[in-house]
C-alpha cells in the first residue's frame, strides 16, 4: 500500500434519506482512498449507493430529502464534509470535477457549448472572454472534437452523445482538477463511442495527472480503466483492492457471484446447448429493510450462522492492499 | 384500482385539502337537504325589503330588494350553482376527452383537423361566447350548461391529447397491439385509465369556473330567470350596493368559499394522485 | 431459406424527413429457424429496432416481404393480422414501461388469452398460474401490481405474457439492457431454458456483444440500415471477417483485458454518419481503417463466405483454394472456422463450474480455496 498521504481520503461516509417515516441509510459507512493520479473504480449494481457516494464528494446530494450525515472527505487534508457552501463552490469544477451519465442532458440546452465552456473557465480564473474562448477551442481540440472552431458555437442538441461527452470532459478538465469523478460516463453511448471516450479519459488523465473516481456497473469497464476497485453492496463496500487481484481472485462471495454472472462471450457448445450463467439467487435488498448481520447473507452460498448475527467489517486478510467484508472470504483464484 | 388506501392517506396529509373537502361536503349537504329543513320558498316575497341580517329572527340573513328571504335564496342557490357547475364541467370533460383521445391516438390529418377546431373555440373570448349563445337561445338552465361546456372543453382536449400522444408510444400499449387488441379496447382499457388523474384534477377546476361563469351570467341578468342562483342574488343586489351591500356580499361569499374549497380539493387530488412528490 | 420460421426478404423501412428519405432499414434479408436464436447487434442508427418493430407490425414497412411460417405479413390489415399474432410475440426493453401500471399482474398475463378469445375464465386463470410458475414467479404475484416488483421480475412478467399465446418466435428488443448484471443472468438463463423446453425461437436484439455471443446461434451485425456480416460460425467474433465487427469487438471491454497488457487494436475514429445521407459506397467507408477508393464508390453486397456466413466487404478475399484473407491479418479457411476451439486468452475469466446435474454451482469453490483457521466458524 502506498505510504504517501492520499490525495482523497474518505472515511465512514454515511448518507441517509429522510424522506420517509424514519431515516434510511443509503450509504452506510464507506471509506476509501485515492492516490495522486490514480484511478479508483467504484462498482456495484443499482441501488448500492455508488452514485450517491460520488455526489456526496462534491456535496451535491438531492437535499433536503437526502443528506450527508457522517463521515469525513479529506482532499489533501482538508475535510470537505465540513466545508462551507462557498468553499464547495470553489471546489466544484475547480479541485474536483464531475461528468455524468447522460451527456446531452447534462449540458444547458439553450446555451452554446462555447458559452458553457467559457463560463466554466471564467468561474475559477480571471480571464478575459476572448482569451477564454481561445482556451475553449484549444480544450475542444484536445478532446478530439472535430472542427472545434465551428462547433464551439453549436448547441448541445446539434451534437451527438459522444461529442457532448467530449465537451463535458473538456469542461471538467478546464480547471485542471486534482480529482475527476466520472459517473457512468459511457453507459448512454454506443459501443465504439464508449471506447473512444474511455481512451480519451485515460489520455487526459495522463496529460493532466488527474486522479479519477470511476463509477460504473460494468465490471469490464472497471477492469480496463482502473487500478483500484471498490465493490459496493447495499450501501457498503464489500471488497476493495487492486483491480487485477480482486477480479482474478475475488474474496467476497458477492464479487465472485457478479463476475460469474457476466456472459463469458464464449461460443455455443457443439451440441447447441448454451451454458447456464451463474445466478445470484434473490434480489438486492431495498434500502431501509434492516437486516441483522451481513446484508448479503440471505443470498450467500457460504452463509454461516455468524453471518446473520454480526456484520462483517472491511478487513484485510493477509494482503494489506486488499480488504473484504466477509467472515468466510474466498481464498484463491477462480478456475 | 391501485392502493385505494394509499390515495386517501395521501389526500388527508394536506390540511387545506381536508378543509376544502369538509366545506364542500357542507355545501353539498346544504344543497340536498336544506330545502327540506328550511323550506321557505326563495321566490316568496314574505317580508319587507332590505331587512338586514339579524334584524328579523324569521329571516336570519335578511331580505332582498323584493322582500325575499336571503337564506332561502342561499340554500336554493347552492343547489342551482352546484348542479350547473357539475353538469357543465362533466359535459366539457366528455367533449374534451373524446376530441383529445381521437386526436392524440390517430395523429396525422385527424389530429390537425381536430386541433384547428379546438383552436377556434379557444380563441373566442369565453364569456362573450356564452353570452351570445345564451342570448340567441333561451336562457334556460340546460342551455346555460351547454354553453358553458362549449367554451370549457378545449383545455381538456389539449390535455387528453397530450396524454394520448405520450401513452400511445409506451411499450405497454404496443404490447397490446402485439397481442392483437383492437383500437377501441386499447383506448378504453389501456390508455384512458392511465390519464384519469389529470382529467379528474382538471375537471374539478372546471366545476369552479363553471360556477363562476354562471354567476357572471346571472349577475348580468342573462341567467335562467326561473332559478334562484347565487349569481342572480348578486344581480338583485347590484343596484343597492352602497346601502344594502350584504345582498351582494352574502352570495358572493358563498361563491368564493365554494370555489376556494374546490380548488383546495383539486390540489389535494393532484398531490394524492401523483404520489411521486417527497 | 425455405422452411424457415421467419423470413425477411429485401425489407426496407423508409421515413420522409423534411423532403429527404431516411432509410432506417435498407434492404435486409433475414431467416430465423425454429427453436434457435438469431442475435442482431449494432449501434444506434443501424436499424435493428426499426426492423424488429416492422416485423411485429408496430412500424411501417416500405418494401419487401416478411413471412411467418410461409404466410406473408406485410400489407395485412390489423384484422387480418390478428389470428397470426399468437405465433409471433415480443418482449420489450424497458421493464418499467412495458407493463400497464394500473392492471394486476394476473390481468396483464391473462390479457393475450382474453383478447384472442382463448378458453373460459377458469382455464385462463389456470394458464396464468402456469405461466407465472414457468417464469419463476410465485402464485401470490397474480394479485400484485407492477410497481411492487423489481426490474428483473417485471421482465419475467413480460416474458410470461409473451408466452401466453404459445408463440413460435419471440422478438426480444434489448430485454436485459436495463437490468443489472446479476439480474441479467437470471433473465438470460430463463430465456435459454424456455427455448430448450418449449422450442421457441428468438430474434434477440442487443447492443451488448457479450450477451449476443452467449446465446445466439446465428449473429447478424447491422450498420446504417444494412447487414454487414452474419454468421453461425464459431469464430465470428474471434476471427472477424469484417472491419466493423473487429471494431465492435475491440471496443467492448472484457475481463480479458486483465491478462493482455497491451491492447493491439486501434480505435475507430468518428461516429456513425447520418442515415439521411449515407456514403455512396460502403456505409462503413467513412471510418474504416482499410478503406480504398473502390470501397468509397461501390457498395459491397453481402457475399457468402460459406453456407452459413456472409460478409459485405470488398477487402475480404476468398481465393480459389478456399482460403480467406483480409488486410487485418486474417488467413483462414472455412473448415478452420468451423472447428475453431474456444479461445483461451482472456475472454473467459470466470467460467461457471457445473456439477453432476449440469447445473452451474453458484460461486464456484476452486481447489485452492479453503477455510483458513482465521475464518473457520
Amino acid at each position: 500500500m502506498n505510504a504517501a498521504p492520499a490525495l482523497l481520503e474518505v472515511d465512514g461516509l454515511v448518507v441517509e434519506s429522510v424522506a420517509g417515516a424514519r431515516p434510511v441509510r443509503l450509504v452506510d459507512g464507506v471509506s476509501f482512498r485515492l492516490d495522486v493520479g490514480g484511478t479508483l473504480a467504484i462498482v456495484g449494481e443499482s441501488g448500492c449507493g455508488k452514485s450517491l457516494t460520488a455526489l456526496s464528494l462534491l456535496r451535491i446530494l438531492p437535499e433536503p430529502g437526502v443528506r450527508l450525515r457522517e463521515g469525513s472527505i479529506r482532499l489533501s487534508g482538508e475535510d470537505l464534509a465540513k466545508a462551507s457552501e462557498a468553499r464547495m463552490c470553489q471546489v466544484r469544477n475547480g479541485a474536483i470535477s464531475m461528468i455524468f451519465q447522460d451527456p446531452i442532458a447534462s449540458l444547458n440546452p439553450v446555451q452554446t457549448i462555447g458559452a458553457q465552456i467559457v463560463e466554466a473557465i471564467r468561474s475559477h480564473r480571471d480571464v478575459a472572454k476572448t482569451e477564454a474562448r481561445q482556451q475553449a477551442i484549444a480544450l475542444l481540440r484536445s478532446v478530439h472534437l472535430p472542427d472545434p472552431e465551428t462547433r464551439i458555437d453549436y448547441y448541445p442538441h446539434q451534437l451527438s452523445g459522444g461529442m457532448c461527452q467530449r465537451v463535458m470532459i473538456a469542461m471538467a478538465l478546464a480547471s485542471k482538477p486534482r480529482v475527476l469523478i466520472a459517473d457512468e460516463p459511457t453507459t448512454a453511448l454506443d459501443t465504439t463511442v464508449q471506447a473512444q471516450v474511455m481512451a480519451l479519459l485515460k489520455q487526459a488523465q495522463r496529460d493532466t495527472g488527474t486522479a479519477v473516481v470511476l463509477i460504473t456497473h460494468n465490471l469490464a469497464v472497471a477492469a480496463d480503466a482502473a487500478e483500484q476497485v471498490a465493490v459496493m453492496y447495499a450501501g457498503r463496500i464489500v471488497e476493495s483492492g487492486p483491480v487485477r487481484a480482486v477480479f482474478r481472485s475475488p474474496a467476497h462471495p458477492y464479487t465472485r457471484g457478479l463476475l460469474a454472472a457476466i456472459p463469458s462471450g464464449g461460443e455455443i457448445a457443439e451440441s447447441g446447448d448454451i451454458a447456464r450463467l451463474v445466478e445470484i439467487p434473490g434480489t438486492v435488498p431495498r434500502p431501509g429493510s434492516l437486516v441483522e448481520g451481513c446484508a448479503f447473507a440471505p443470498r450467500c452460498p457460504r452463509r454461516q450462522p455468524r453471518c446473520t448475527r454480526e456484520q462483517p467489517g472491511l478487513e484485510s486478510n493477509g494482503d494489506p492492499a486488499r480488504a473484504a467484508a466477509c467472515f468466510y472470504p474466498h481464498d484463491g483464484a477462480v478456475q | 384500482m391501485i392502493a385505494r388506501l394509499g390515495f386517501w392517506s395521501r389526500f388527508a396529509r394536506s390540511p387545506t385539502a381536508l378543509f376544502g373537502l369538509v366545506v364542500l361536503a357542507v355545501i353539498v349537504v346544504l344543497a340536498i337537504v336544506g330545502p327540506f329543513l328550511y323550506s321557505a320558498d326563495p321566490w316568496a316575497m314574505t317580508t319587507t325589503p332590505f331587512e338586514w341580517p339579524g334584524a328579523d329572527p324569521a329571516h336570519p340573513l335578511g331580505s332582498d330588494n323584493a322582500g325575499r328571504d336571503v337564506l332561502a335564496g342561499l340554500i336554493h342557490g347552492a343547489r342551482v350553482s352546484l348542479t350547473i357547475g357539475i353538469t357543465a364541467a362533466s359535459a366539457a370533460v366528455l367533449i374534451g376527452v373524446v376530441v383529445g383521445a381521437v386526436a392524440g391516438y390517430f395523429r396525422g390529418a385527424i389530429d390537425d383537423l381536430l386541433m384547428r377546431f379546438t383552436e377556434v373555440f379557444q380563441t373566442i373570448p369565453h364569456f362573450l361566447l356564452v353570452i351570445v349563445l345564451v342570448a340567441l337561445l333561451q336562457p334556460s338552465t340546460a342551455i346555460i350548461c351547454a354553453a358553458i361546456a362549449i367554451v370549457s372543453w378545449p383545455p381538456v382536449a389539449r390535455l387528453v391529447r397530450g396524454q394520448f400522444l405520450t401513452l400511445r408510444q409506451r411499450a405497454f400499449v404496443e404490447s397490446c397491439v402485439v397481442i392483437g387488441m383492437g383500437t377501441p379496447r386499447i383506448i378504453f382499457t389501456q390508455i384512458l385509465p392511465n390519464c384519469v388523474a389529470p382529467i379528474i384534477v382538471t375537471g374539478s377546476i372546471m366545476v369552479a369556473s363553471a360556477i363562476l361563469i354562471e354567476a357572471g351570467l346571472s349577475f348580468l341578468g342573462l341567467g335562467d330567470p326561473n332559478s334562484m342562483s347565487w349569481g342572480a342574488m348578486i344581480g338583485f343586489g347590484r343596484e343597492s350596493l352602497r346601502t344594502a351591500w350584504y345582498l351582494a356580499a352574502i352570495p358572493g361569499l358563498a361563491i368564493q368559499l365554494t370555489v376556494l374549497a374546490i380548488s383546495f380539493v383539486s390540489e389535494g387530488l393532484n398531490d394524492a394522485l401523483n404520489p411521486r412528490l417527497g | 431459406m425455405r422452411g424457415s420460421l421467419l423470413s425477411c426478404r429485401d425489407v426496407a423501412v423508409e421515413f420522409d424527413v423534411s423532403g429527404r428519405t431516411l432509410r432506417a432499414v435498407d434492404g435486409v434479408d433475414l431467416d430465423v429457424e425454429p427453436a434457435t436464436t438469431v442475435g442482431i447487434v449494432g449501434e444506434s442508427g443501424c436499424g435493428k429496432s426499426t426492423l424488429a418493430r416492422a416485423i411485429m407490425g408496430l412500424g411501417p414497412v416500405s418494401r419487401g416481404s416478411i413471412t411467418l411460417e410461409g404466410r406473408e405479413l406485410v400489407g395485412l390489415t390489423p384484422r387480418q393480422l390478428r389470428p397470426l399474432r399468437p405465433a409471433l410475440q415480443m418482449v420489450f426493453q424497458n421493464p418499467f414501461g412495458s407493463l400497464n401500471p394500473r392492471l394486476s399482474v394476473g390481468r396483464i398475463v391473462e390479457e393475450p388469452l382474453f383478447v384472442q378469445g382463448i378458453g373460459d375464465r377458469a382455464t385462463r386463470r389456470a394458464r396464468v398460474r402456469e405461466l407465472l410458475d414457468m417464469v419463476g414467479l410465485d402464485a401470490g404475484s397474480e394479485q400484485q401490481f407492477p410497481h411492487q416488483f423489481s426490474g428483473g421480475q417485471r421482465q419475467r412478467i413480460a416474458i410470461a405474457r409473451a408466452l401466453a399465446l404459445e408463440p413460435r418466435l419471440i422478438v426480444c428488443d434489448e430485454p436485459v439492457s436495463a437490468l443489472d448484471v446479476s439480474v441479467q443472468a437470471q433473465v438470460l438463463n430463463l430465456l435459454v431454458r424456455l427455448q430448450r423446453d418449449l422450442g421457441i425461437a428468438y430474434l434477440f436484439i442487443s447492443h451488448d456483444l457479450s450477451v449476443v455471443r452467449h446465446l445466439a446461434h446465428r449473429t447478424v451485425v447491422m450498420y446504417l440500415g444494412r447487414i454487414v456480416a452474419e454468421s453461425s460460425d464459431r469464430s465470428f467474433w474471434s476471427v472477424p471477417l469484417h472491419p466493423y465487427v473487429t471494431a465492435l469487438r475491440d471496443a467492448t471491454p472484457t475481463m480479458g483485458v486483465l491478462d493482455d497488457d497491451a491492447k493491439a487494436s486501434t480505435l475507430l475514429e468518428g461516429e456513425v454518419p447520418s442515415a439521411l445521407s449515407p456514403p455512396p459506397g460502403c456505409r462503413f467507408s467513412t471510418r474504416c481503417p482499410y478503406v480504398t477508393d473502390h470501397c468509397r464508390t461501390v457498395y459491397p453486397e453481402l457475399r457468402a463466405v460459406s453456407d452459413v456466413e456472409s460478409v459485405a466487404c470488398h477487402r475480404v478475399e476468398i481465393a480459389a483454394d478456399g482460403r480467406i484473407r483480409t488486410p487485418w491479418g486474417v488467413n483462414t479457411s472455412v473448415a478452420e472456422r468451423r472447428s475453431a476451439a474456444r479461445p483461451t486468452t482472456g475472454a473467459n475469466a470466470s467460467a461457471p463450474v457445473v456439477d453432476a446435474r449440469g447445473d452451474a454451482v453458484l460461486a464456484p469453490t476452486p481447489a485452492g480455496d479453503r477455510m483458513t483457521a482465521a475464518n473457520a466458524p
